[in-house]
């Protein structure tokens, strides 16, 4: 079976988070905005979806048909552990090869994932950082004790692919660490961070959502741990932020490439910020709740905003359709739907009404161009070259 | 000052056929042409970011100068879990040009990410699917139909032909999805009945593929790996696949890598995988090779003073000078300072590499190194971020 239903918007999300608040916001938002607009919605659970690679070219299946026509935009929330295995992210490049717009990017995930790459990507473009040392390879923790004294202690450890605040602890001395260097996990490599003590256990959580600062909050721990989560029983207040603040987060954003973003700062003494973290993603409860904001509002509007300005909407093809000089307006719902798909391909000139006859030429058209990635990006090169 | 480059692998595999020549091959190539060689362990570095800026800790020491070239030979597991990837990535950033690059590295890791790679540029391979999510295999049994029976099964981080299975039918799979690891994900692939128990192992550096060897299992296995008791003999290959196995290697962007070939019927061939760690010992036996000085020789082509030295000698000949030597050392100077430049912080010229880090070690006691550190030429990202200004 084929759906050629002209799907612009989807919402990718995992079975297991999907109705954490985050994720019922964002659909309840989503599927507002579309109804709003007329834009062919779907939501998708990642277990639904099936990549293929048939004569060579990319593929998609869902719940076992096979899909013809791929959306422009797809919002993406999917659970930080499962991206670090990385097959979350064979789902996602995979969209992303198909000429989707994944909001977040599959790179900018990766980006902030594991942590020390956070700030692999930070470096250089003047962002201020805490020193922050790691390593390669296995088994190396207990050799990073000599390495990281320069550090100092106390000194921050994280495990570079914790999140929530966990697996992060305050080492007061060398030797803590030393015992410690025997019963931790070691799947995942370390990071020593030098402690910045005028902000513990409070930082400033700040949402980026499309290159702009939506909204602030002050977190404190409540029980004098270094980690101001909500998560893990701090609290978070309203606060404005500095210009010096917002624009260091917009800046931070930017350069990890996030289309929505937690970005973490730390507090000096003198008013001034260092990064903490990025989270690409941000639970926002407790911001909604803090700020009196709708984030998830935020984020349709922004991913309403990615959609190509130039295709044709349901109603705008209706309206193409009512020229045509029919009259009744029954005929009319089942044409839209294939101009819609017509037009979305963008490799066809048919007006032809018969879902039938538009699949077939579809299927016909998908080793085309427009249905890979990487051949609209050879084809850039070749006009870069000329 | 000379070049710098280093080679950088782990303890675990340093001992293999594979790193031992290539360690001897650059090292020979390195004492002939006066460029300062380092071997370097995995577990000898701390990455580090210090004042906002890439820095690299070697045996506890802050080095001040980075190499040039850096040849790679991580384990294959190691990389799977990004704790390779951050040391590489950082000399990436740093400026290092790495052999093979990082990305190229993680285009080979993931079996079906290399296929996503490839897809669309018309390279044959066989149809496959995989998905996201865990736990999903058992789902994948009835999606997965359209391949027909039996059907290939791959853990898509397996390596050195494990985590490989031919399932007969439909049972079998979901006999099996109780028994087996579900830590990552695994593909499915169309059975290439032809090419059972036997397949042509490509090596390509540099664009240019220096041999090819035909793999065949003795114990009517599917996968033909030599790891596996295959016996391989050398082969030649028509030009149809020497093509194929370029193009492979120039989309994944591999500076050097194997390319596995499947043989069908006619003759023509399909892409079955890609390995950025190539093992080479049963290559040089069934062809003849030093694939280890294959490999050095391509990374010493890319040393900056490989380049600017044949220019160099130009501006030499023209010179009133009649004796050629003078003209050697002003070329060495050129070449200094051309290293000088990309360095920005070094004022070293030592060739001893010891008494070299102990100055550099010196000079960061007096202050001086710390003050250059943040020094924009040490990082990528100022460069990328000068070149977006451009545009």
């Amino acid at each position: 079976m084929c759906s050629s239903v002209a799907a612009k918007l989807w919402f990718l999300t995992d079975r297991r988070i999907r109705e954490d608040y985050p994720q019922k916001e964002i659909l309840r938002a989503l599927k507002a905005k579309c109804c709003e607009e007329e834009l062919d919605f779907r939501a998708v659970v990642m277990d639904e979806v099936v990549l293929t690679i048939e004569q060579g070219n990319l593929g998609l299946r869902i719940n076992g048909e096979l899909i013809t026509a791929y959306p422009q935009v797809v919002v993406v929330r999917v659970p930080t552990p499962w991206v670090q295995s990385d097959s979350d992210i064979t789902v996602l490049r995979h969209l992303e090869k198909m000429g989707c717009r994944l909001m977040n990017r599959p790179q900018a995930i990766l980006n902030c994932v594991n942590k020390f790459w956070t700030f692999q990507e930070l470096a250089g473009h003047g962002v201020p950082l805490p020193d922050t040392f790691s390593y390669g390879g296995h088994e190396n923790f207990a050799k990073m004790i000599d390495e990281a004294e320069v550090l100092e202690f106390p000194m921050v450890v994280k495990n570079t692919r914790g999140h929530r605040g966990k697996a992060v602890f305050l080492a007061r001395d060398k030797h803590h660490l030393a015992d410690l260097s025997h019963l931790i996990r070691h799947e995942a490599p370390y990071l020593f961070q030098k402690y910045v003590k005028e902000s513990h256990g409070r930082d400033v959580r700040v949402i980026v959502v499309g290159g702009r600062v939506v909204g602030t909050m002050l977190r404190c721990s409540t029980d004098g741990r270094m980690q101001s989560n909500c998560s893990l029983g701090g609290v978070g207040m309203m606060c404005s932020l500095s210009e010096q603040g917002k624009q260091l987060a917009i800046q931070v954003s930017n350069i990890l490439g996030m289309d929505v973003c937690g970005i973490d700062l730390l507090m000096k003494d003198d008013g001034s910020f260092c990064v903490c973290e990025a989270n690409a993603n941000v639970g926002f409860i407790a911001f909604d709740k803090a700020c009196n904001l709708d984030v998830a509002g935020i984020i349709a509007d922004y991913a309403a905003s990615l959609l190509p300005s130039g295709r044709l909407t349901r109603r705008m093809s209706l309206l193409s359709v009512v020229s045509t000089a029919s009259e009744t307006s029954e005929p009319e719902l089942g044409p839209p739907a294939s101009t819609a798909v017509d037009n979305m391909s963008a490799s066809s000139s048919s007006v032809d009404s018969d879902p039938e006859s538009t699949e077939r030429e579809l299927l016909t058209k998908l080793p085309g161009g427009l249905f890979n990635m990487n051949q609209l990006l050879a084809n850039e090169i070749k006009l870069l070259v000329d | 000052m000379c070049s710098q480059l280093w080679f950088l692998t782990d303890r675990r595999i340093r001992e293999d056929y594979p790193q031992v020549q290539i360690l001897r091959a650059l090292r020979q190539r390195c004492s002939e042409q006066d460029v300062r060689f380092r071997a370097v362990l995995m577990d000898q570095i701390a990455v580090t970011i210090v004042g906002g800026h890439l820095g690299l800790q070697l045996n506890q020491k802050a080095l001040t100068t980075f190499p040039d070239v850096v040849l790679v030979r991580v384990p294959t597991p190691s990389v799977q879990s990004d704790s390779d990837i951050t040391v590489l990535r950082h000399l990436e950033k740093l400026g290092c040009r790495l052999v093979n690059r990082p990305q190229s590295i993680l285009n080979c890791i993931n079996k079906f990410w290399t296929f996503q790679e490839l897809a669309g540029h018309g390279v044959p391979m066989p149809d496959t699917f995989s998905y996201g999510g865990h736990e999903d295999f058992s789902k994948m049994i009835d999606e997965a139909e359209p391949l027909g029976y039996p059907v290939v099964v791959k853990s898509t981080r397996g390596h050195r032909g494990k985590a490989v299975f031919l399932a007969r039918d439909k049972h079998h799979l979901s006999d099996i999805c109780h028994l087996i690891r579900h830590d990552v994900p695994y593909l499915f692939q169309k059975y290439v009945k032809e090419s059972h128990g036997k397949d042509i192992r490509v090596v390509v550096v540099g664009g240019q593929v220096i041999g090819s060897m035909l793999r065949c299992s003795t114990d009517g296995r599917m996968q033909s790996n030599c790891s596996l008791g295959g016996v391989g003999v050398k082969c030649p290959l028509t030009e149809q696949g020497k093509q194929l196995a370029i193009q492979v290697s120039n989309i994944l962007g591999m500076d050097f890598c194997g390319i596995d070939l499947l043989i069908m019927d006619d003759g023509s061939f399909v892409v079955c995988e890609a390995n950025a760690n190539v093992g080479f010992l049963a290559f040089d036996q069934a062809c003849n090779l030093d694939v280890g000085g294959i490999i050095a020789d391509y990374t010493m082509s890319l040393l900056p003073n490989r380049q600017t030295g044949k220019m160099a000698v130009l501006p030499g000949l023209s010179s009133p000078r009649e004796k050629n030597e003078p003209d050697g050392c002003a070329s060495a100077q050129g070449v200094a300072e051309s290293v000088y430049t990309i360095n920005s912080g070094s004022t070293s010229s030592e060739s001893e590499p010891e008494l070299g880090e102990i100055r550099d070690s010196s000079a960061s006691t007096m202050g001086a190194p710390p003050s250059m550190l943040p020094e924009p030429g040490y990082n990528i990202n100022n460069r990328i971020a000068s070149e977006l200004k451009l545009k």
